[in-house]
């Protein structure tokens, strides 16, 4: 007799539908599962019957094929386990009267019969939402992330004689209640703050103008001056995450398996660092099996890439197409696989190889040569998506040790930059760009006006500092963001001066 | 060792008439392979295969069955299935394993469901 029911598999970030349909019929014992599974799907066949049998349930002994399908796409890792499972009961009579269209059944199971969390359970759910199903079992530690989505039942199991007898009817089981608005309070929860940095005013500022317009930021600085530091503050003045952002956000990390599954949203912005050996596949994504790179672990969050220039060529390049799309995607020959990532960049960089030029206290040691080369290494078209490049000079030890100072809280600043967003939201109403950094041209002309004097201001600049043609829109750009922050309309001479400050880099005269 | 081999298969012949199957054909040989025993209990019809041993030297019996044993008894058992024509059966592969003691009996060890196809 054949059994069908409904499961899913995963395809990069997304789900999809596959039907399991299970025949059992005589002939001689085997046991077959067809429709390109994977080796982790192939071994479902010794960890299913080990399952049933522990369970005391009975396994036929009899010809037993299994079908995946849609039969032309890979399906990967053991979720299908369950289902091919409850499948082969229904099929032997010892599972009555089930209602193929009613579940989706998901989930591993171990040797005795328990039921194993899976990835990617989030897309599942979404995806079961859009294509209408109204319920689904799923293992019970992945029930708490299930959860978050609304319009589905979701019935947590631990074990397989749970799901046997609760289809059978003989024993009932709640769906979970999960109470998003108590996750998504504890979502400013982190435990550093932008007070801990003791001075370096000049960098905080530019970094809060840097999160007000969703600029790029290049810091340049000797070691030890607090640039990682900083870095990884940013997240913590970023405006909060709304619920869609942080569900973006979850999928991408359910899906790679990193989601903690006690506190299954991810409610804080995520910071990631990689180290500069990192690969080109490692940082976009792709491998032979597609997954999610560190940019789109970056999503909605920021990507610090620490000594900027040891990092190899092509992987900076390959930076380009995210930055400007927020997105990334990735081709194989029977479909593609688009994964988000919307990041912001903070890049890090020693001022020359040895990190000590211009440093008031210790003595660089490089040639002119040296530094020319290692600086030209931080040019080309990355620099050109990085808006705001500043030092952060060493810090005095006695600026350090003062107490008195008093530092701007996280959200002290996060307020300021809030209402900042808040203007550029309405400015951008009509269009697609949410933030001033993604201005192109024409909107520039249009929301960038300057003065009289601020033009002439400008021009002098441009003239004096041997500014290049890369650095004019920027600088409109950074002018609009700094007069949103002090909440003007018009710009004007001290928001555009401020604004000329963060070109540093794109000085002709540079040494 | 010949000697051994047969008196293992009347042993374990033997031993599933006392359990209740019914013995269909012994020493069953096709051009490609033969099963020792083929015995019927409750519509499940069993392909047996026999392995005498005096030690355990050189393994356990049931480990003397190699896959290529396993595709040869598969092989006999369809083309029996084909030519008995036998329909609404189930199929089991087991191995009975025989200790001998110099040719004192010592253990006979009956594994159900040994292998599937």
């Amino acid at each position: 007799m054949i059994a069908k029911l409904r499961s899913t598999a995963l395809f990069g970030v997304d789900a999809f539908v596959v039907e399991v349909e299970i025949d059992v019929s005589n002939g001689l014992p085997s046991f077959n599962i067809v429709g390109l599974p994977d080796t982790a799907v192939q071994e479902s066949k010794e960890r299913v019957r080990s399952a049933i049998k522990n369970a005391e349930y009975q396994f036929p002994m009899q010809r037993i094929t299994v079908n995946l399908a849609p039969a032309n796409v890979k399906k990967e890792g053991p979720a299908l386990d369950l289902p091919i499972a409850i499948g082969i009961l229904i099929a032997n009579n010892q599972i009555n009267n089930f209602s193929y269209n009613k579940f989706i059944i998901i989930g591993e199971v171990s040797l005795n019969g328990q039921i194993r969390p899976v990835n990617g359970i989030l897309s599942i759910a979404l995806m079961a939402r859009r294509k209408g199903f109204k319920n689904i079992i799923v293992p019970k530690e992945n029930a708490p992330e299930a959860g978050i989505v609304d319009g589905i039942n979701i019935y947590p199991i631990s074990n397989l004689r749970e799901v046997v007898r609760f289809l059978n009817k003989e024993i009932d089981i709640l769906p979970i209640n999960v109470d998003k608005k108590e996750i998504m309070r504890h979502s400013d929860d982190y435990q550093i703050d932008f007070s801990d940095v003791k001075g370096q005013n000049h960098a905080k500022r530019a970094l809060e103008v840097a999160a007000a317009g969703s600029h790029n930021v290049i810091m340049i600085g000797p070691p030890g001056s607090g640039k990682t530091m900083l870095a990884q503050r940013i997240p913590t003045i970023l405006p909060s995450l709304s619920l869609e952002e942080s569900i973006e956000i979850t999928r991408l990390y359910s899906v790679s398996n990193l989601s903690n599954r006690d506190c299954p949203i991810m409610t804080r912005r995520p910071f990631r660092s990689p180290h500069h050996t990192i690969s080109n596949i490692g940082l976009i994504g792709g491998g032979r099996i597609p997954k999610p790179g560190e940019i789109s672990m970056a999503h909605n969050g920021v990507l610090f890439l620490d000594e900027l220039p040891e990092f190899n060529r092509s992987a900076l390049e390959s930076l380009r197409q995210p930055l400007e799309s927020g997105k990334v995607t990735i081709s194989r020959t029977l479909r593609s696989v688009t994964y988000l990532s919307n990041f912001m960049l903070i890049a890090a960089a020693n001022p020359c190889p040895c990190g000590y030029f211009g440093d008031p206290v210790k003595q660089c040691t490089c040639t002119s040569n040296q530094i020319r080369k290692y600086r030209s290494k931080i040019s080309g078209p990355l620099l050109d998506r990085i808006d705001i490049q500043i030092e952060v000079p060493r810090l005095d030890y006695r600026e350090l040790a003062n107490r008195n100072n008093h530092e701007d809280t996280s959200n002290t600043i996060r307020n300021r930059i809030e209402k900042s967003r808040n203007i550029q939201q309405i400015r951008f109403k009509k269009q697609s760009i949410f933030s001033n950094s993604q201005m192109n041209r024409k909107d520039i002309e249009k929301y960038c006006k300057l003065s009289k004097d601020g033009w002439a201001l400008l021009n002098h600049a441009m003239d004096k500092l041997k500014l290049s043609a890369r650095a004019y829109d920027k600088i409109l750009k950074l002018s609009r963001t700094i007069a949103d922050l002090g909440l003007s309309e018009e710009i004007n001479i001290s928001h555009l001066s401020e604004a000329i400050q963060y070109r540093s880099l794109d000085r002709e005269d540079l040494i | 060792m010949n000697n051994i081999g047969q008196i293992g298969e009347d042993l374990a012949g033997q031993y599933l008439l006392k359990k209740g199957y019914t013995i269909l054909e012994q020493n069953l040989k096709a051009p490609f392979g033969e099963i020792d025993i083929i015995a019927e209990k409750k519509n499940c019809i069993c392909f047996i295969e026999v392995k005498s041993r005096q030690s355990n030297k050189y393994g356990l019996p049931e480990e003397a069955i190699t896959s290529i044993k396993k595709r040869k008894i598969i092989k006999v058992a369809q083309f029996y299935i084909k030519k008995k024509q036998i329909k609404n059966k189930l199929f089991r592969f087991d191995v009975i394993s025989i200790k001998f003691d110099r040719y004192l009996l010592k253990e006979i060890r009956h594994i159900t469901n040994a292998f599937i196809k």
